[in-house]
């Protein structure tokens, strides 16, 4: 691996072969190629290394569903609470590096109880995979190299001139002069190694408080086995969930290939549910659409579960033999409802009304999504007439025998003649100019019509009557 | 003085004989047919799906109304400017509450089907209102036997609204045509006659072992529609010769 450097191209990265021959990363490929002349050398391409990282730790999703990658070359994995489902963090750290191996990555690994202790066991000390047991990260990090702090290399060429080789020389002077002499950054760092100071790294995915996953022995290929595994997840999260008395508003199913690849299924409800039984009908309708395209050619060795936007459930008024009083069982049941259908039809899909106190009509009423809000407003009292259906875009129509200041005798709509045999009207809507809309609608003039057969439309006019020389009339709404 | 069975009728007054809503009818109550069930509900011409869809809310109203359970409206998405869209205050003036309703857009009849199933299935609604699409591709009667049994199992009421050409044999306990009728003037104002309340001519086309009937109704506005009036009472007309309706 080459990358342009002073002087000329230099060598970047090197393998075990290379190193052997004693080439060193830093050295002038000219050079080097005079020391082994059978040197093969490659260009560095940044982004794609950067991508394929991002790809690599959202793979790690499999381990933890906090996992970020960490430039030029480390991936960040969140451990806690998850030893346990390893049988320890040691176990943990090799499972992780195992993975890395068979992918065919020279891994290096480490546990710590803060990023920076990690980050620098990582990297810095002498075995492959270290797991530095909790409050001992001061004494780990002691006879790692100043580098192993995270500080800019020229503050570490600093630090080596004065003859400060290891964090622990440095650890043993006081804050103040060092602060004085190499800024901010180092106190900072080092304060956050030992976990005197809390720091905030940017994950893949949203922190899950509660997690289970699954890992198959031989890849996953059929889709009835997708299933049953959800449902086993789901069992296991909801039972943790139900233990704490939370409930979860979002899950997300993270579904592993053997390709190193991710697939995620969220489904969002309407209310946090600890039900495994809810859960799982959901999930149903959003596999039942995965189901057409499901392509498991390569199969899935590994599948997780994670309940994020946990909240305490609050808990069921219950009549004294122990059922669900009505009206709440009222509100569950449609918030089950619309789960179920959101998850198959999309957010869009369920609606409630939504209303503004506005005259305009396109204002006064509107659909919000069912899924936001779990009771909807009640509609201002309004004692004008309504029609039951609006055209969301108003219709020109023809208007034939047209009255001065009354509806038109005959009109044509979607090519058909209406005669109008009684109407009533106008009333007056004026858009709001305090809106300061830049392009504001004329004002309309609405009228209720009856046509020869019965049926009742909404008809505007727009502008006020002898202003304009065109008159144009539209047909806005439907009574039944 | 001899006593009649006839109310007098009111000289200028459009609505003689106005028997309330709830009274049983000799022959047939509609109402009480009305109030439970899986009913299908087409319109007569080109026009009448607002008055149907509206009749259909009256009706769903008026099945739920003592429980004050939620309704749900399912339609087919992507129609809602050949169609219409459903308005809040209108739905109010024909006195439902707005915040009762939930409404479900399907991109496909397919998923309307699985909607309407849901929403009778999961017994958290008063009433369902439904509105296929003009052309029925998965609507059959196995389908319609699925809604019916899901919905006797809730003691749901279903009201399913199709297009005025459809037919065929479906398992829904009636299916009933709404056309509308020219109300009946109010008065005049400037050359205009005033509008009356929205009238209605309904007709039961099957019903299991039932004639075909036909009754005149007028939504009475000043009160609710659950007192809309059964004007006339009238024996069915022959089977063959039923007048086709003026499209």
């Amino acid at each position: 691996m080459i990358a342009k450097g002073k002087g000329g191209k230099r060598l970047l990265a090197l393998n075990a072969a290379a190193r052997e021959a004693g080439l060193r990363a830093g050295m002038l490929v000219t050079d080097a190629s005079a020391m082994l002349p059978s040197l093969a050398v490659a260009a560095h391409d940044s982004q794609a290394e950067w991508e394929e990282l991002t790809r690599l730790a959202a793979s790690c999703n499999r381990f933890s569903p906090w996992t970020a990658p960490d430039e030029p070359d480390g991936i960040w994995i969140e451990a806690t609470g998850l030893a346990h489902l390893y049988g320890g963090e040691e176990p943990l750290l090799y499972a992780v590096l195992g993975y890395l191996h068979n992918l065919g990555f020279a891994a290096r690994g480490a546990i710590a109880g803060t990023a920076g202790a990690a980050w620098g066991m990582a990297r810095y000390s002498k075995a492959v995979a270290t797991s530095v047991p909790p409050e001992e990260e001061a004494r780990a990090i002691t006879p790692l190299p100043v580098k192993a702090l995270r500080i800019d290399p020229d503050s570490a060429a600093l630090l080596n001139r004065l003859g400060l080789k290891t964090i622990g020389q440095i650890l043993d002077i006081p804050r103040a002069s060092l602060r004085a002499r190499l800024g901010k950054a180092i106190t900072c760092r080092l304060d956050q190694a030992l976990g005197k100071q809390g720091e905030a790294l940017s994950p893949l995915m949203p922190e899950p408080v509660y997690a289970a996953r699954i890992e198959f022995a031989d890849p996953l290929t059929v889709f009835e086995g997708l299933e049953q595994t959800v449902r086993i997840l789901i069992g296991s999260v909801a039972e943790k969930l139900k233990a704490d008395g939370k409930g979860a508003r979002r899950f997300s199913l993270m579904l592993f290939d053997t390709q190193n690849g991710s697939t995620k299924l969220s489904v969002r409800m309407a209310k946090a549910s600890c039900e495994a039984k809810h859960i799982a009908r959901v999930f149903k309708e959003r596999l039942s659409a995965l189901e057409g395209r499901f392509d498991a050619s390569l199969g899935f060795d590994a599948a997780a579960l994670y309940a994020m936007r946990a909240e305490p459930l609050q808990n069921q008024q219950t009549d004294m033999l122990g059922s669900a009083s009505d009206d709440g069982g009222d509100g569950e049941r449609i918030a089950q409802f619309l789960d179920r259908v959101t998850a198959r039809l999309g957010e869009k899909a369920a609606t409630r009304f939504a209303f503004e106190e506005s005259h305009w009509p396109e204002r006064a009423s509107s659909h919000a999504p069912a899924t936001a809000s779990a009771q909807a407003a009640a509609a201002p009292a309004l004692s004008l007439p309504r029609p039951l259906m609006v055209l969301p875009r108003p219709e020109p129509i023809a208007v034939i025998a047209v009255v001065p200041d009354y509806p038109p005798r005959k009109f044509v709509w979607r090519r058909c003649h209406h005669t109008i045999a009684r109407a009533e009207g106008p009333e007056r809507i004026s858009p709001e100019w305090w809106r300061g809309e830049e392009k504001a609608p004329p004002a309309r003039d609405y009228y209720v019509v009856e046509d020869e057969a019965g049926r009742r439309f909404w008809l505007y006019r727009e502008g006020v009557y002898g202003k304009s020389e065109h008159q144009r009339w539209f047909m806005h709404g439907l009574f039944p | 003085m001899p006593t009649s069975l006839t109310l007098p009728s009111r000289p200028g007054c459009a609505r003689p004989n106005v028997i309330p809503w709830l009274q049983p009818a000799p022959a047939l109550d509609p109402a009480r047919r009305l109030a439970s069930g899986f009913h299908e509900l087409l319109g007569a011409a080109a026009g009448d799906e607002a008055l149907a869809l509206g009749f259909a809310f009256s009706l769903a109203a008026r099945a739920s109304g003592g429980t004050g359970k939620s309704l749900c409206f399912c339609g087919a998405g992507g129609e809602e400017q050949e169609r219409g869209q459903l308005y809040g205050h209108g739905l109010a003036a024909l006195g439902i509450a707005p915040d009762r309703m939930v409404m479900i857009a399907a991109p496909n009849e397919k998923d309307l089907l699985w909607t309407l199933e849901e929403a009778v299935a999961s017994g958290a609604f008063g009433a369902v209102v439904g509105s296929l699409a003009a052309k029925e591709r998965h609507y059959s009667f196995a389908a319609s036997r699925r809604l019916k049994l899901r919905a006797a199992a809730k003691q749901t009421p279903l009201f399913l609204l199709r297009h005025r050409s459809c037919g065929g044999a479906t398992a829904a306990h009636g299916r009933w045509r709404v056309s509308s009728l020219p109300s009946r003037s109010e008065g005049a104002h400037a050359g205009y006659n005033l509008l009356g309340p929205p009238r209605l001519r309904l007709s039961l086309e099957r019903m299991g072992g039932l004639p075909p009937q036909e009754w005149e109704m007028e939504l009475d506005v000043t009160r609710d529609f659950d007192m809309a009036a059964l004007l006339e009472n009238r024996p069915a007309r022959k089977a063959g010769k039923r007048r086709r309706p003026a499209a």
